[in-house]
């Protein structure tokens, strides 16, 4: 099991961090810049990019009234950067990591690691030949999740045997399956994605359509990664294109089930799905069961929560409100303490990659129909 | 048959066979179709139903054992008697299907009934199913993990029983057999000296023809207490969540608080009683099994993907 203990820091250099592309998430270089310890002092990208994406960086730049670069490699030298945070399209993020890592740079990238696993494999060679720290932003720090380790490293219930997540978003993403008129064109992924973003759910935004598996899949394995400690060996998988008609069109999944074999033994699965407002009142049912050799856990990641209701509520409104929730922070002292002792963070580059080979080997299995060894 | 005719008809003779005799104390005065003649358990039955009976028929409760169950079924067919199996997951689906033919041959009639489907929770879900709440179903999910009963540990063939159980409720649930399945154990060992008899798991994962797909998890050994039942259908125009996390209370009684699950008491066995009477006033919550080619073909296909740790297609011939 990976270690989530944290530190306290005693001596307190700043990181100065260049934003390489802030077309979707920015709730990343947010979080990094809600640490005292790290400073946004850049937002770069390169000058081909099209339009919609220097807005995006140059809104981005001006909200943080820091300048906007329409060149990454002179932003790396010139601003006195030693951290990137990388939240580009899923197909930019390795190159643009691998970029800030030949530079001698730490990286924080935005999930998934990348829809491609010889990029991904490009990206842990070079940081280990630079001895530079990779994080890949994630959701193990979240309470539930925090409970959950604590409770395992505490042997509450013996030995991991078995391991289940569930991991719904219950939204919508445009119309529902089945939808399409005769004679409408199919839905374009890109442009779809770009719309997304004034709801903030553009998070498969990319020239390539990326599937719910290949982009959620990260989080509910980064929990097996941080709960079991073992690879994914064998995978077997089924994906469906089910709800949403821009998924059809696109030919990519809105919904996957995998089942797993980790190197050390333990079986698991996952239930991943971006399945639609109505099939949830929140954000959706993201739970953990875990079978031990001397008991069994139950965990619901959105805990602790409050509910709020009220007259007028907006009918997409959460109502119950995740609180205590001290993600940023923890996922950003995890980083530092990673640069600062050299300690692994808590979903490094091998790991990351390791779970897009997962996902790689569950996407063959959903077309063979058998189970597949994960390279 | 009209409700009143059911009602006015003359009431079944029957001679329960069960562990829990106090269950059926409670439950059989709620039914009035219904005459209990003699409830016995069920090392004693045998002698019992030597001596002449006014019963019609015996009904065998869902803790009978399976060995146990073969004898008190050859002796009912000896005596004349049709039999009620409360649970058909006790026996293989094809040795029932013989004993169901082995009963017609001298006009008797074999029923078999599957307890999980007499849950309310499980009722619930099949009926926002079938009102197409919930659209087409994209994933059924599932967790069942049972506890060691004292020191005795996890009985023999507890497996085998699920693995029919489960295979059965998905095939009912969805109207469909799914045509893939792989099935796995873990193989991690328990600490020596510390973990004494571990809890036992497997899971089967299943899917097709089309977008379903089924993940069923079980497990047994849990220490002795409290055990926990999940079930999920993710649909194209909603969900269900059956889940006994939900439904659990707080007692506060020093340290950590305990959370106590509320059950549903004598609810599914009210229903498993209904449902063996064909003209009861209002639709039971579950048929009894009169066939299950499809959930013996998975459960078949299951033991073979666990022995071969391999996906296996029933399309193939897996489930032969």
């Amino acid at each position: 099991m990976n270690s989530l203990a944290p530190s306290a820091s005693t001596n307190r250099p700043v990181y100065r961090c260049a934003v390489l592309s802030v077309v979707k998430h920015a709730y990343v270089p947010r979080g990094v810049a809600a640490h005292p310890q790290f400073r946004l002092v850049v937002v770069a990208d390169d000058p081909d990019q099209p339009d919609w994406v220097h807005q995006r960086n140059q809104e981005f730049a001006d909200e943080w009234n820091i300048p906007y670069v329409c060149d990454v490699d002179r932003a790396l030298r010139e601003y006195g950067a030693t951290v990137a945070v990388v939240s580009s399209e899923a197909e930019r993020h390795c190159g643009l990591s691998l970029r800030a890592i030949e530079a001698g740079l730490h990286v924080v990238q935005d999930k998934p690691m990348s829809n491609r696993l010889a990029d991904c494999d490009r990206v842990v060679e070079a940081v280990r030949r630079r001895g530079v720290q990779f994080l890949l932003w994630n959701r193990n720090f979240l309470p539930g999740l925090v409970h959950a380790h604590e409770l395992l490293a505490r042997g509450e219930i013996g030995v991991v045997q078995s391991i289940h997540v569930d991991f719904y978003f219950a939204k919508d993403a445009g119309p529902p399956r089945g939808s399409r008129q005769p004679g409408d064109s199919p839905i374009d992924w890109l442009t779809f994605q770009i719309a997304a973003h004034a709801d903030g759910s553009d998070g498969a935004i990319g020239r390539d359509p990326l599937g719910e598996l290949s982009n959620e899949g990260i989080y509910p394995l980064g929990y097996i990664h941080l709960l079991c400690g073992a690879r994914v060996r064998q995978v077997f998988a089924r994906t469906a294109a089910h709800f949403h008609q821009v998924n059809v069109d696109n030919q990519v999944e809105d919904v996957a089930t995998m089942s797993l074999v980790l190197e050390n033994g333990v079986t698991g699965s996952v239930c991943v799905g971006r399945i639609g407002n109505a099939a949830h009142p929140e954000i959706g049912e993201i739970k953990i069961h875990i079978v031990g050799t001397r008991g069994a856990l139950v965990i619901s990641e959105a805990r602790p929560e409050v509910a709020v209701y009220y007259r007028g509520q907006p009918e997409k409104e959460f109502k119950h409100r995740r609180v205590a929730i001290d993600l940023d922070h923890r996922l950003l002292e995890n980083f530092r303490l990673a640069i600062e002792t050299g300690s692994p963070t808590v979903l490094d580059a091998q790991a990351g990659r390791d779970i897009c080979a997962t996902i790689q080997a569950a996407l063959k299995s959903a077309v063979s129909g058998r189970v597949e060894r994960v390279v | 048959m009209s409700p009143s005719q059911s009602v006015a008809a003359p009431p079944l003779r029957i001679h329960v066979v069960t562990a829990d005799p106090a269950a059926y104390d409670r439950v059989l005065p709620r039914c009035p179709q219904f005459e209990c003649v003699g409830i016995s358990l069920p090392a004693d039955t045998s002698r019992g139903l030597q001596a002449p009976t006014t019963s019609e028929r015996l009904l065998i409760g869902a803790d009978v054992g399976p060995d146990q169950v073969l004898s008190l079924l050859g002796l009912a067919r000896q005596r004349g008697l049709s039999a009620w199996l409360a649970d058909a997951a006790v026996l293989e689906f094809d040795l029932l299907d013989e004993l169901r033919q082995a009963f017609a041959e001298v006009g008797l009639e074999l029923q078999a009934g599957q307890p999980i489907r007499h849950r309310p929770m499980v009722d619930t879900v099949r009926a926002a199913l079938r009102a197409g709440q919930l659209g087409e179903p994209a994933i059924v999910r599932i967790h069942d993990w049972r506890a060691a009963a004292g020191t005795q540990g996890v009985p023999a063939g507890w497996e085998l029983r699920a693995i029919r159980q489960y295979a059965d409720l998905v095939c009912w649930l969805l109207e469909m057999t799914p045509d893939t399945v792989w099935a796995i154990r873990p193989t991690v060992a328990a600490r020596p000296g510390t973990d004494g008899t571990p809890v036992e798991t497997l899971q089967f994962h299943a899917g097709g023809p089309g977008p379903t797909m089924v993940l069923c998890d079980l497990a047994h050994g849990l220490p002795a207490g409290d055990e926990y039942w999940s079930l999920s259908v993710i649909g194209s125009r909603g969900a269900a969540y059956a889940d006994d996390h939900r439904n659990r209370q707080l007692l506060f009684g020093g340290g950590t608080a305990r959370a106590e699950c509320t059950r549903e008491g004598d609810w599914p066995l009210w229903q498993m009683l209904r449902s063996f009477w064909p003209g009861v006033p209002g639709k039971p919550t579950g048929e009894p099994i009169r066939e299950a080619p499809g959930a013996a073909a998975l459960s078949r296909a299951i033991g073979r993907s666990l022995q071969s740790g391999e996906s296996v297609s029933l399309e193939a011939g897996g489930g032969r």
